[in-house]
C-alpha cells in the first residue's frame, strides 16, 4: 500500500463540510489534533500485507447447536 | 451469618442461607440500600437508583422461596447494572443527557435473565457518557470515585459497576467491555471482572459502543461468583447477530481442578514498554505463586500487539462514529467535549482504512491464536498502573510521559480486539494501599479453564478478602 499522506488542515475542513459539521472554526481547531492522530494509527496498519483476508469478528464455536 | 454484615458477602455465601430461609431476601435488600445510603454521596457510582423497585422484587422472592419455587443461586440477590443496559419501564442514560429520558419499553437480554433466575436490578450504574472513556470521569453526572482512595478513579467505562462491587453497594454487577472496560475497573477496584469470548453473551438491548468489539462482562467479589454470574447469562440470542450457538454449561463444574501442569505464557517486549513498576513487582509475585501451585511460566514472543491496538482503535472509533452520527451532528454541544471529539473523529475515517484494519485485526488474530498453541492461556498484569487521580491525564512511569488512557487500556485492548475470553482478578496493593489486577487470556471459548485457574489462584491468596475503608 502507497504511503497515506499527512492530513492537512485544509483536506480536514473540506471532509468535515462533506459529513455536514457545523463550520464552527473554533470546535473543529479542537477536533483536528484528534482526527490527525486518528490518521496516524491508520497510517500504521498501512504497511500490514493484508491480501486475501476477510475480516470477521466472531469465532464459531466447535460444538455449536444446530438452529432450529 | 444473620447477623454479620450481608453486603459483605459473595452471592456463592448468601445463596445457601436464602434458599435455607436463614436470611430473608428482603433482609438482603435493605442490608445494601443501607449501604448505598451511607457511601453513595462519597462514591457516586449511581445514575438511579432502584430502592422501591429492589424491595417490591424482594418480597416477590421470598414469597417464591417460601412457597418452595427456588430458582437458583441468584433468587432474591440484587445486581447492579451499567446504566447502558435497557430496563423496561426504567431510563437508561447510558452515561448521556444525549436522548433526554429514555425509559426502554422492553428489557435487555441481560435485564431479562437476571430476572427469570429470581434476582433484581437495584441501580443502574455510572459509566462515561456512551462507554466511551477508559475513566471514570463524566461531565453530567459527576466522577465515580474508587472505594480505596477517593482522590483517585475507579476506572472506565464500567466505572459504577468498579466501585459499588467494591464497595459492598451491590454483590455483583454487570458491565461492558470494549477495549478493557469490565477488566480495567475492576482491576483498579480489587475485585473480579470477566469478558468472556466475543458472542457468548448477548448484547440485545445494549447502548452500543462498536458492534464488532462489544462484549458483556461480569463485575465479582470472587472467580466462583463469576462463573456462577456467566452461567446465568451466558446463551444464544437470535436477536444479537454475533451470539454464538453454544450448548449451555456449567462454568462453575471445573472450579477446584487446580493448575497442576498448566503452562502459562507471559507475552515479552509489548507488555513492559509501559509498565509501572510496583505493579510488575506484584504481577511477578504473583507468577511465583502459581508456580508454587503447579504451573509453569514460560516467555512467550506476541508480534505486533501494538498494531492490533491501532487496528481496534480505528475500528471502535469509526464503528461508534457511525452509531452516534446523528446524535454528535444534531446535538454535539449536549455531549462532554472530549467524548464529542473522540466520537466525531470516527466519522473522518475512509472506508479503506475502516476495512484495512478489520484486516488487519483478522490477521493478527491468526497470529495471535498460533502463538496460544503453545500454552494454555495467558498472563499479564491487567494494567500498567494503579488507580490514577481523578483528573489526571498523563503519569510519569519510569520516566516516560503517558496519557492516563494509553496507561489504562493498552493492554486489555489488544484482548478486546481479538475477542479472547479474559478475566482481571486482585493481586496484590502498592504501597499506597492501591489494588494490582492479574489478568488471565484464553483460547475462545475456554472460560470453565481460565475460571479454573482464576480460582486456585484466588483461593491461594487473600487479595479479593480484603474491603475498602470508605
Amino acid at each position: 500500500m502507497s504511503e497515506r499522506p499527512d492530513l492537512t488542515y485544509e483536506v480536514f475542513m473540506t471532509l468535515a463540510q462533506q459529513q455536514g459539521f457545523e463550520m464552527d472554526t473554533m470546535h473543529l481547531k479542537e477536533l483536528f489534533p484528534e482526527v490527525q492522530a486518528m490518521f496516524q494509527r491508520m497510517k500504521l496498519l498501512d504497511h500490514v500485507d493484508t491480501a486475501g483476508i476477510q475480516p470477521g469478528s466472531g469465532f464459531i464455536p466447535t460444538d455449536t447447536i444446530t438452529p432450529e | 451469618m444473620p447477623n454479620e454484615d450481608l453486603t459483605q458477602f459473595s452471592v456463592s455465601q448468601l445463596a445457601p442461607h436464602i434458599q435455607r430461609g436463614d436470611i430473608s431476601p428482603i433482609e438482603v435488600a435493605e442490608a445494601f440500600i443501607r449501604c448505598i445510603d451511607a457511601l453513595e454521596p462519597r462514591l457516586n457510582a449511581f445514575i438511579t437508583r432502584l430502592d422501591e423497585y429492589a424491595l417490591q422484587a424482594a418480597r416477590e422472592a421470598e414469597e417464591e422461596i417460601l412457597n418452595g419455587d427456588y430458582r437458583g443461586p441468584f433468587h432474591g440477590i440484587p445486581v447492579g447494572l451499567k446504566d447502558l443496559f435497557w430496563t423496561k419501564d426504567i431510563r437508561t442514560t447510558s452515561g448521556s443527557l444525549i436522548d433526554g429520558v429514555f425509559v426502554p419499553t422492553e428489557d435487555s437480554a441481560v435485564a431479562s435473565r437476571i430476572k427469570a433466575a429470581g434476582a433484581y436490578c437495584i441501580g443502574k450504574l455510572h459509566m462515561p457518557e456512551f462507554a466511551f472513556d477508559g475513566t471514570s470521569l463524566n461531565r453530567h453526572y459527576g466522577p465515580a470515585r474508587n472505594p480505596w482512595d477517593l482522590t483517585r478513579m475507579a476506572g472506565g467505562s464500567s466505572s459504577g459497576p468498579g466501585a459499588a462491587v467494591a464497595s459492598g453497594q451491590v454483590p455483583i454487577a454487570i458491565g461492558t467491555d470494549t477495549g478493557g472496560s469490565v477488566r480495567v475497573p475492576a482491576a483498579l477496584c480489587g475485585i473480579t471482572g470477566l469478558k468472556p469470548t466475543f458472542g457468548l453473551i448477548s448484547r440485545y438491548g445494549v447502548t452500543q459502543l462498536s458492534w464488532s468489539m462489544d462484549h458483556v462482562g461480569t463485575m465479582t467479589r470472587t472467580v466462583r461468583d463469576a462463573a456462577l454470574t456467566l452461567n446465568m447469562l451466558a446463551g444464544y440470542d437470535s436477536r444479537d447477530p454475533d451470539s454464538v450457538r453454544i450448548p449451555p454449561q456449567d462454568y462453575s463444574w471445573e472450579l477446584e481442578r487446580g493448575v497442576q501442569g498448566m503452562r502459562i505464557g507471559v507475552p515479552k517486549d509489548f507488555i513492559w514498554e509501559v509498565m509501572d513498576s510496583e505493579v510488575e513487582q506484584a504481577f511477578r509475585a504473583a507468577m511465583i505463586q502459581m508456580e508454587s501451585l503447579g504451573s509453569r511460566t514460560q516467555e512467550t514472543f506476541m508480534p505486533e500487539l501494538g498494531l492490533i491496538n491501532a487496528a481496534g482503535s480505528v475500528v471502535q472509533t469509526s464503528e461508534a462514529g457511525i452509531i452516534h452520527r446523528s446524535r454528535v451532528l444534531g446535538q454535539g454541544k449536549h455531549f462532554d467535549p472530549v467524548i464529542r471529539r473522540r466520537v466525531e473523529s470516527g466519522l473522518f475515517v475512509p472506508a479503506e482504512a475502516y476495512l484495512h484494519a478489520q484486516q488487519v485485526r483478522a490477521k493478527l488474530r491468526g497470529v495471535l491464536l498460533e502463538t496460544l498453541e503453545d500454552v494454555d492461556l495467558l498472563a499479564t498484569p491487567t494494567t500498567a498502573i494503579a488507580a490514577p487521580e481523578i483528573e489526571e491525564e498523563r503519569v510519569v512511569i519510569q520516566g516516560q510521559d503517558v496519557p492516563i488512557r494509553e496507561a489504562l487500556l493498552r493492554i486489555t485492548r489488544v484482548f478486546s480486539t481479538v475477542g479472547l475470553p479474559a478475566i482481571s482478578v486482585p493481586c496484590g496493593f502498592t504501597k499506597g494501599g492501591l489494588p494490582v489486577g492479574l489478568q488471565l487470556v484464553g483460547k475462545p471459548f475456554s472460560e470453565s479453564l481460565l475460571l479454573r485457574v482464576a480460582q486456585a489462584y484466588q483461593e491461594s491468596t487473600d487479595w479479593h478478602l480484603r474491603h475498602p475503608e470508605v
